[in-house]
């Protein structure tokens, strides 16, 4: 178990060097490389450009500049942003609870509406309400994210006025406005309402896969023979399903989720950007338009690390939730 | 035996009767976007900016009426057509022919080899890649062709694993053995004879990368980073709506483009779905 979990902390170090190297490589091809954003600018003299690459340590040859930013990172330093003018890192701590936050309240959603429906459409398969199921999750699964965002503004925030369009919180909410008894279900209100479409929007693929997928799984496992065995002893099929299947199911679905990540924080790009949700994600659209490759680096870095994190989470939740579990390679 | 022949075939119909929908719907959309310009009203790049006439609704005279910049959206669809299925269909392309020469090399000779290289695919698989995607968008600029590419390049991780799959247990059969036997080089062993029974599974997975592409690729579009002005696809139409001014005074400027997403994605799923069924049931849960 110790020597598993080893391997697959040294495999994440590696993965990590490989996305480092990849985005490192990818910006230093490009174009203007690191100093894209100034070579560009007309008013901009040559001296003033090498003096801004002298700067920054721009000058030295790229494999130097890899290995003196893998030192700083390792330090916890991953630069400074070309835009602001402040650490990348910094800027990025600023962002990422408002990223998880969303995220959070948007995986739960889809856990709490997915599970259900997947049990339900594999307890009565072929029935109308898991027709009615798969049909929405192609649908889902066909719907362009930022649409289906759009629509949503379209429809609460323009048309019906209930919710806003964008944002995380009205900047002069005040609780102690209100009076001591109401004050919790105003603060409620008052996230849960900037919150309620981002994480829909979110989830909406989410939903559409682990639902099928829950289904699929939960059929596998109920034609197994330790299923038919308990039926044949008279365990009532309520049992059967919940205490006996479920569990068994859920593993590989655990899996999936795990596999899923890189998927749901693109998702959560595409979200923020349409909510105005100020996010990691928002501050990386906004930096790759600046072309501001210190920023870029930092997120791509840290949403490799949260990604591959979550992926060693599923792992260890898979082994507990199915201990015969060996591992191989 | 013979009655659930019977069944699954009977079934495969039925389920092909909604891929042949699909697949009549997507013939149709190919074939306004190849004729786009005998069905447009309108110039698609032309700008009007006078005041009476940007963000017309729908008329006579402007079908799906006008967008922010005063260009007539139907021909704007029409041509924008052009751009996403092409890029959807170019990005299959590079995805399958990356994903299935990795599987294949790595199924076929596994061993070492097939371990560095899937482990290779498995870091691939558990990176963020849209950020990758969006940093080459910003950096590089590219047209419709260099997109491809882009999204090409980072999503062939799946097709070369089940290629890799199909593969490994291929190249135990007897005519692998035989084709050895003969001589034949392993580049032709691969390609001649192996390759062609991973048919079926190529064309589905193929079917469901453009679905896939096309929507990725209106994604970056939508974002600001996918083909750039004058060049436009459908996502792109959608952008200006990220402006709530703009959603609010013109909303069929960001719906229509995004139900032609929305439905030629549909087709395209609801068509692969369908020729997987109808090939091999067996396929079924096979993730794509």
């Amino acid at each position: 178990m110790a020597n598993r979990f080893l391997r697959r902390f040294a495999t994440l170090l590696l993965s990590l060097l490989v996305i480092s190297l990849l985005s490192f490589t990818l910006i230093e091809l490009s174009p203007g490389g690191a100093m894209a954003r100034y070579v560009e600018n007309p008013k901009m003299s040559e001296a003033d450009r090498a003096r801004i690459a002298e700067r920054f340590g721009l000058d030295k040859p790229a494999p130097v500049r890899y290995f003196i930013w893998l030192r700083n990172t390792l330090q916890g330093d991953l630069g400074i942003s070309f835009m602001t003018g402040r650490p990348v890192l910094t800027e990025i701590l600023e962002r990422l609870p408002a990223t998880l936050k969303l995220m959070t309240v948007s995986f739960f959603i889809s856990i709490i509406v997915a599970i259900p429906i997947g049990i339900y459409s594999a307890t009565h398969r072929h029935s109308l309400a898991d027709n009615l199921a798969s049909a929405c999750s192609f649908l889902g699964l066909s719907l362009p994210s930022f649409w289906f965002g759009l629509l949503l503004i379209y429809l609460f925030s323009i048309w019906l006025g209930w919710l806003p369009a964008g944002g995380m919180i009205t900047p002069w909410f005040d609780p102690a406005a209100y009076p001591l008894l109401i004050r919790p279900f105003v603060i409620f209100w008052e996230h849960t309402r900037y919150l309620l479409m981002p994480a829909i929007v979110l989830s909406l693929s989410n939903i559409s896969s682990w639902s099928r997928y829950m289904r699929s799984s939960l059929l596998d496992v109920i034609s197994q023979n330790y299923i038919r065995t308990a039926r044949a002893n008279g365990v009532p099929e309520r049992k059967v399903v919940y205490k006996y299947a479920l569990r068994n199911a859920l593993t590989p679905l655990v899996t999936l989720m795990g596999l899923d990540l890189p998927v749901f924080f693109a998702g959560a790009v595409v979200t923020e950007q349409i909510f105005a949700w100020p996010g990691m994600g928002r501050l990386f659209i906004s930096a790759a338009g600046n072309r501001d490759y210190q920023v870029l680096m930092g997120i791509t870095m840290i949403t490799a690390v949260l990604v591959l994190l979550g992926n060693l989470l599923a792992d260890l939740l898979y082994s507990i939730l199915n201990p015969r579990v060996t591992y191989e390679g | 035996m013979k009655s659930g022949l019977l069944n699954d075939f009977m079934r495969a119909f039925q389920k092909n009767r909604q891929a042949t929908f699909a697949a009549a719907i997507l013939l149709g959309i190919i074939f306004f976007a190849i004729f786009a310009p005998v069905f447009a009203t309108h110039n698609p790049t032309y700008i009007r900016l006078a005041q009476e006439q940007i963000q017309l609704p729908p008329t006579a005279l402007h079908l799906l009426g006008t967008d922010n910049l005063g260009r007539d959206i139907w021909s704007r669809m029409l041509f924008g057509a052009r751009i996403s299925l092409l890029v959807g269909f170019l990005t299959m392309l590079i995805t399958i022919i990356f994903g299935v020469a990795y599987g294949a090399v790595s199924g076929y000779y596994g061993g070492k080899l097939d371990f560095m290289m899937m482990r290779f695919v498995d870091i691939s698989l558990s990176l963020p890649t849209i950020f990758l995607v969006i940093i080459l968008a910003s950096f590089f600029k590219p047209d419709f062709f260099g997109i491809a590419v882009i999204i090409g390049l980072t999503s062939w991780m799946r097709t070369a694993r089940l290629v890799r799959g199909q593969f490994l247990s291929l190249k135990e059969e007897e005519f692998v053995t035989a084709a050895r036997a003969l001589g034949y080089s392993d580049c032709r062993i691969i390609f001649v004879h192996i390759l062609p029974n991973v048919r079926a599974l190529i064309i589905v997975n193929a079917t469901l990368l453009v679905a896939q592409a096309v929507l990725l690729e209106s994604a970056l579009s939508f974002l600001g980073f996918g083909v750039q002005p004058p060049q436009f696809s459908w996502g792109s139409m959608l952008s200006a709506s990220q402006q709530i001014i703009f959603l609010e005074e013109a909303p069929w400027t960001a719906f229509f483009p995004g139900l032609a997403i929305f439905i030629t994605v549909l087709c395209l799923n609801f068509f692969g779905e369908g020729l997987r069924d109808a090939w091999d049931p067996k396929l079924k849960n096979i993730a794509s």
